[in-house]
């Protein structure tokens, strides 16, 4: 009689003990405060292409406006601020060897985040970046409009917590659409 | 079986896939006036219905965050927070859709 109690007992306890370590790993997954993307991180390093940039491109260009981001709340979820989005564009444009010296600005441009499209939770977290990239030429006439849509997954085996992977999958949605925006500038023909 | 339960849950919170309205479109050179002034009328209004299901959708965010505490349906609740942004994303894309229009109304001495 006792000895089947213990044995009760120790299902019992078993059964609890597991569900309790389930529970942490869930939540280990879930929780996080959550950080701002680094715009060190959604710039694009200098990189070899077949196609360069026209020429008047080079050293003619700047980030004029950044608007649609939004802050990161930490205990909400990570979002792109306007100035990481900024600092991340100076920052691609001056690997490409594109920005203008300071009032050497013949093709401003100005970059609407119109919002990322985000998953509440998952394993491998996919972002898609949704922005307007709008070039002028120095008569400010617009030169190029781009809707760019870039979508970039960040595995579980990138971060274990979810609010990390979903930064990095920010991170890389953004990273993607400067690329496609650059791959447009590549292949237009500026006066 | 709970891990089998969460497997299939999360599996399912990928986010919402859509493209935004491109501020160019095809066809947009050949546009005569009174063709762009109904589009952007028609975009004036589409972008008010957006902006109130995106009011909705947040509201709805909030309350299933607070929900999120509930022990059993809590998790449930977190993960059908909708996060596709996709009613402020296409808004925002008819405001750029707009100017588009605008400018090219511009160009062409289009009648106000």
């Amino acid at each position: 009689m006792i000895g089947r109690m213990r044995n009760t007992v120790g299902k019992v306890t078993l059964l609890r003990s597991g569900q309790v370590l389930f529970a942490i790993v869930v939540l280990a997954g879930l929780s996080g405060c959550a950080m701002s993307a680094d715009p060190a991180a959604m710039a694009i390093a200098p990189q070899a292409s077949d196609q360069p940039f026209p020429q008047p491109f080079l050293h003619a260009m700047c980030v004029r406006n950044v608007s649609g981001g939004e802050d990161t709340n930490p205990l909400w979820v990570s979002k792109v601020d306007d100035k990481g989005f900024r600092a991340a564009m100076v920052s691609s444009l001056d690997s490409a060897e594109l920005s203008g010296s300071t009032g050497g600005c013949s093709y401003p441009i100005d970059i609407n985040l119109l919002g990322l499209s985000q998953p509440a939770m998952g394993f491998d977290m996919t972002v898609m970046s949704h922005v307007n990239y709008k070039v002028y030429d120095s008569s400010g006439q617009p030169f190029l409009l781009e809707t760019i849509d870039a979508p970039y997954t960040a595995k579980f085996s990138d971060a274990f917590a979810g609010t990390e992977r979903l930064k990095l999958a920010n991170e890389g949605s953004i990273r993607k659409s400067i690329q496609m925006f650059f791959d447009k500038l590549r292949a237009s023909k500026p006066k | 079986m709970p891990l089998a339960v969460v497997l299939v849950f999360l599996s399912g919170c990928a986010a919402k896939n859509f493209a935004a309205i491109p501020m160019t479109q095809p066809g947009d050179d050949a546009l005569s006036c009174p063709e762009i002034k109904q589009q952007i009328d028609g975009n004036t209004a589409q972008e008010e219905v957006f902006l109130r299901k995106d009011k909705g959708v947040e509201q709805e965010n909030v309350a299933k965050n607070v929900g999120g505490v509930l022990p059993g349906i809590g998790l449930v609740l977190i993960g059908s927070t909708n996060l596709s942004n996709e009613e402020q994303v296409e808004a925002r894309s008819l405001v750029d859709r707009n100017e588009r229009l605008s400018y090219l109304s511009k160009s062409r001495e289009c009648p106000q």
